[in-house]
Order: structure tokens, then sequence, then C-alpha cells
């Protein structure tokens, strides 16, 4: 019988003990040089791993630096080492999250269960058809609008794409679930 | 609305999924009840299928747009267990497909939208149902947009409290309830409208298509 | 009308060109026809043409101006654009989201604020034989019915170019044939993307051919390029496979047009 995790999950755990351990320490140093290692482990991805960390948590840490900037300030305990634990932290576990999926395979991870195996593989390919119908639905709709449209017409737009998906996914079931039958899957 | 990695404390996040636990054994367990052979196939739909309806863009007032989140549709339509499941699988394929959400926060982001806004969504549907089908569907809609915003606006606020330095400077999310509820609720009140605009027109155009029955 | 010039197109993540320097260029009148197998980039260009996606080398030119995001920021051109150049998704389910055929094919003319709206709705929905169907929602309207109703969504605008995306794709034979029925009147500029190679025959005089590569290998009369094997070979739309003639065994290179039966060189 084969022994041992697999690389996959092997990762994943080291992954799940290093946002564990992330949150216990609260010295921007410690975090700081965290990342610091994290980024020369990364190898070449490195850069484009941290742009993307980057963007990913613009918008949030953005605003919750300048709230916590203003209040801080205005209440007259601004705490510029809290500003830096708060977005060292956060930089170091988005940044930990991308390298892990970069690093492994979903699918590798779920190696072993079968079921959860079966349905991921098929969230995903339905997932991508998904984002292959909307991005159609997208561009049908800017090229059928001469002017702005209204609200309303946007809001039928979205329950439209809302009832396409539904269809699909409802008949996606069925239709693959006598496809596995053809193919032997339900036999035991 | 998802929480990122790095604002919540350890003692916040690992009761979380200590609770989220027991919330999946329950919802696993009562779907094991009605496997069939379509189940495992229904079952990934419907995480795609979730996931989806949170690539939809909302139109908002002013001319904004903000993703819709689908989780009332998928409770109304297919009941708070799948509903709970198929948003967990969403969570899970952003956090470690597509690295675009929180590990840590997994677990509170599960709970408050899967479970508890398919809780909201069927529970107001049920109590508003004699005041009529599009009233009820778009009020059920709205609170499972804004319930969870209200648990995650309090789980939020709570962290200066649960986590700080020894000279009382917040450890995680740094902002306290008096900030984080309005902060919170105000934008979700308008996503509420907007969510629930896109379930009434799904839910009507599945009734029509006989996918539900009223 | 319409020009591309030099146009190459790949999708942001994606290294892989889907298109390659092509050159192109519609005038007003012609009916052309853009052959290509499946997946060599018709669809993409015909969104690039229709101001939908923007390459990032080369361009396209609609009556000499450029077509760039920043034009269409510009209401009373994105306006005009919009009504002058119509494009028909080869999956007219993506173009329909109106609570009833009628306010459907009203929906161009209703944004534009024109005074004849409804006149304009029953005329289209009177020649596209959908006047039975005003008062349904499009979801409840067969495939080819659902095709009329995006047709007609486009042609009540009154457009001067059509654009096709493989309109005939879902389509049986009694509808294909009214399809072909309907463009071959219509006195619209028409450019109709297709691997289907007996109705490319029916519909135009003049043929762009794209290879598998995302290359314009021909620009010239249909019928030349119908009876070019090896041009068709190198696109994809001619192939070989083994086959009977009188009990004997072989593979040759042809062309499957269906209403003749398969024909060689």
């Amino acid at each position: 019988m084969g022994g041992g995790v697999n690389p996959a999950r092997r990762w994943f755990l080291a992954y799940a003990a290093a946002l564990v351990a992330a949150s216990c320490v609260h010295l921007p140093a410690l975090l700081a040089a965290a990342l610091g290692i994290a980024l020369v482990a990364a190898g070449r991805m490195r850069w484009q791993l941290l742009k993307r960390s980057l963007l990913a948590l613009a918008v949030f840490n953005l605003s919750v630096s300048l709230g916590y900037t203003l209040v801080a300030l205005w209440q007259q305990n601004f705490v510029a080492e809290t500003l830096l634990l708060l977005n060292l932290r956060a930089l170091l576990m988005v940044f930990l999250g991308f390298w892990l999926v970069s690093r492994i395979d979903l699918l590798a991870l779920l190696a072993g269960w079968p079921t959860l195996s079966l349905c991921a593989t098929l969230a995903i390919g339905q997932i991508r058809a998904y984002q292959r119908v909307l991005e159609e639905f997208r561009m049908a709709f800017a090229s059928r609008n001469p002017q702005p449209p209204r609200l309303i017409d946007r809001a039928r737009h979205a329950g439209t794409q809302g009832g396409a998906l539904l269809d699909k996914s409802l008949t996606s079931a069925g239709e693959v679930a006598l496809a596995m039958r053809s193919r032997g899957a339900f036999d035991a | 609305m998802h929480i990122p990695d790095g604002f919540l404390s350890p003692q916040t996040y690992l009761p979380a999924y200590g609770a989220a636990a027991v919330a999946w054994v329950w919802a696993a367990r009562g779907l094991r009840a009605t496997l069939d052979e379509v189940t495992v196939p229904r079952l990934a739909m419907l995480t795609a299928l979730a996931y989806g309806l949170g690539l939809i863009m909302l139109p908002l007032p002013g001319g904004t747009s903000g993703h819709a989140i689908g989780v009332a549709l998928l409770a109304l339509i297919f009941g708070v267990r799948a509903a709970f499941v198929a948003y967990t699988g969403v969570l899970v394929l952003q956090a470690l497909l597509f690295g675009a959400g929180g590990i840590t926060a997994l677990a509170v982001n599960a709970l408050a939208l899967g479970l508890v806004g398919a809780l909201a969504a069927v529970g107001v549907r049920r109590l508003c149902a004699p005041a009529g089908e599009t009233f009820s569907v778009a009020l059920a809609a709205f609170a499972a947009v804004l319930l969870p915003a209200l648990l995650i606006a309090v789980v939020l606020g709570i962290q200066p409290l649960i986590a700080r330095q020894a000279d009382g400077a917040p450890q995680f999310f740094p902002f306290g309830l008096e900030i984080t509820l309005p902060a919170v609720l105000l934008p979700h009140l308008f996503i509420g409208i907007g969510e629930a605009a896109l379930t009434v027109l799904v839910w009507r155009y599945a009734r029509r298509k006989k996918w539900v029955v009223a | 009308m319409l020009e591309a010039l030099d146009l190459s197109f790949r999708w942001p993540e994606s290294e892989a060109w889907v298109l390659r320097n092509l050159s192109l260029r519609i005038a007003e009148g012609e009916k052309v026809v853009l052959l290509g197998a499946n997946g060599c980039g018709k669809s993409t260009l015909l969104r690039l043409l229709n101001g939908l996606l923007f390459a990032e080398s080369g361009e396209v030119r609609w009556h000499g101006r450029r077509l760039e995001r920043e034009a269409f920021r510009e209401r009373e051109f994105a306006r005009d654009f919009r009504r002058r150049n119509t494009l028909l998704f080869q999956h007219p389910e993506a173009m329909l989201f109106n609570p009833t055929v009628r306010e459907e094919i009203a929906y161009g003319p209703r944004q534009l604020g024109l005074d004849d709206t409804d006149a304009r709705v029953e005329r289209w929905a009177a020649e596209l034989k959908l006047s039975g169907q005003l008062h349904l929602p499009p979801f409840a309207l067969s495939g080819g019915q659902k095709q009329k109703l995006a047709l007609a969504c486009l042609l009540v605008l009154d457009p001067a170019l059509l654009l096709l995306d493989e309109p005939s794709a879902a389509l049986d034979p009694r509808t294909t044939g009214w399809l072909i029925d309907t463009l071959l009147d219509s006195d619209k500029t028409l450019l109709i993307s297709t691997h289907n190679l007996s109705l490319a025959g029916e519909l135009g005089d003049r043929a762009l051919v794209m290879n598998e590569q995302g290359e314009l290998i021909f620009d010239g009369p249909l019928a030349e390029a119908l009876g070019d094997l090896r041009l068709l070979e190198a696109a994809g739309l001619a192939h070989r496979h083994r086959h009977r003639h009188h009990g004997v065994s072989h593979a040759h290179l042809h062309v499957h047009d269906w209403e003749a039966g398969p024909t060689t060189a």
C-alpha cells in the first residue's frame, strides 16, 4: 500500500502552516523577513507573483490603510507599525497563496478522494464554459447598444445571463450523469 | 464581500473552521440522503453555477456595477445544504485555483455567505410567502446579502477587541464595530437591491421554464 | 467602408497569436464570405471589425476612423457606429435579453429614439415571420426562430453592414434556405463567416480565406476559392479520408459538398 502524502498535499499543508504562523507573528520585521525568504524561494516567478499579490490587495488594503490613517490621526493614536503589520501580513499571505497556486495542481491535491476530484474536474470545466458564455453575452450587449443602456436594460441583461447559466447547469448535470453512466462510472 | 487573508485573528478563524466543519458534515449528510447518480454532477454544476453567478455584474444605481453573489437563488432553487456546499466549493476554487481568496478567512466566508445567506433566503421566503412571490423572493435575496454583511461587519469589527498588542494597537483588522457596521452595511444595501432584482428575474425565468414550482 | 490593416491579435494572457498580419477591405454593397476552419479566428476577426475587441498590432478603420477604445467613449460616434455596423453572433441567445419578442426588436430603435419604432417592429416581425410570436419571451422560441429574432434586431436598425458569424451553424435545412433567401435579397453590405462550403457558394461573390494560423491566404472571387482544392486544404477545409468508389477503398483530397456529393480535383 502506498504511503506518505503526495507532493501537492505536502505543499498545501506547508502553506496552511505558514499562514497560521504568519497570523501568530506580530512583528513587522519578522513578517518582512518571511516575505523576503518567500520571494527568494519563489524563484523566477517571484516578481510576477509579487505584482499579482499587490494588485489583488490594492483596493482593500488601500482603503483599510487610508481609513486607519485618517481615523487614527484624528484620534491622535496613529501607530505606523500597525499599518506596516497589517499590510505586510496580508501581502505575505496573499503571496504565499499565489505561489501555492503556481506550484500545485488542485486535482493532484484531491487525488485519493475520487468524489471530490470528479466534482472539481466537472466544476472547473463548466466554469470555463460559463466564462466564455458570459463573455459572449457581454460582447453581444455591447454590440446591441447604440446608446448607454438604461438601468432596467442592464438588469434584464444580468437576469438573462443568470437564466442562461441556470439552464446550462441543469441540462449539463443530466447529460453528464448520462454520459458517466454510459461509460460505466456508476457500475459496481 | 469576501474577507481576504491577513485580517482575521487565529482566535477567530480557527474556531470558525471548527464550526464550518460541523456545518459541512451536516450539509453533506443531508445531501447524501438524496444521493443518486446525478448528485455528484449536479453538485459540480451547482458549484460552477455559483461561480458563474458571481461573475455577473449587477447594475447598481449611479451607473456602477458590483458582482452578484447568487446564494439566494441557489438556496431557493436547490436548498440550503446544496447552496452551502456549492458556495464552499466556489471559495475553495477561488483560493486554490485562481489564488483569489483567503484560506484563513474561508470558513468565515463560507459560514456567512454560504450558510447564513442561504438560511436567510429560505427563511425569509417562507415567512413572507403570503405577501406574494415577487416580494418574498426579492426580500429573501435582500436578506441573503444583508445578514451575511452584518455578520462579516461584526466579525471584522471585533478583531481589535480580540487581538491587540500590549499597547492596545490592533493586530488584525483595525476598525471597531462603530466603523465596520456602517462601512459594510451601507454599500450592501445597494448590492442587496441589485441582488434582489437579479434573483427575481432569474426566479421568474426558472418558474416559466418549470425548473421550480412556487 | 471597413478595412483592417496589418491586424494581429492575441488574448491578453496568451502568447499565441489568434490573427496575424491580416489586411482586408470591404466596400459598400459587397457580399463577402469569410471562409476558414473552426478555431481559425473568424469570430475573433468579426468582433474586431465590430469594435468589441481591440488589437495590439495593426488597426481597423470604419469610414477612415480608427476603431479604438477612446473612439467609443464619444457618444455620437458610438451611437452611429452601433447602428450602422452590426454583428449577428453565432449563438443568438447571447444577444437576446428582453422580456418579449416585440420589446427585443424594439430595443435598438427605442434606444435611438426613433419615432417609427412600432412600425419598424411590425415590418421586420412580418418579414422574418415572427408576427405570431411578438408576445412570447425570446427563450420560448426555437433555435431557428431565435436566429430570425436576432437578425430582426439588427435589420430593424437599417444598418449599413451586417457581420454574420456562422449564421447557419445551428439551423436545419429549411431555415438555412430561408436565411440564404433573406441575405441574397438584402441590400446590405455583408461579411459572412462560415466553414460550410455548400452554403458559401450561395452567399457572395468574393471570398476571404483564413488558414488555421490566423492568416489571410486568399482574397478574391469566391468561385475561384471554391475551385482551388490546394487552397482549401491549406485552410483546413478540404481533407483526405478513406472512402469507397465502386467498391475500391482509397483516400484523396476532396471537399464535402453535401448537395452534390464529394467532389475531387
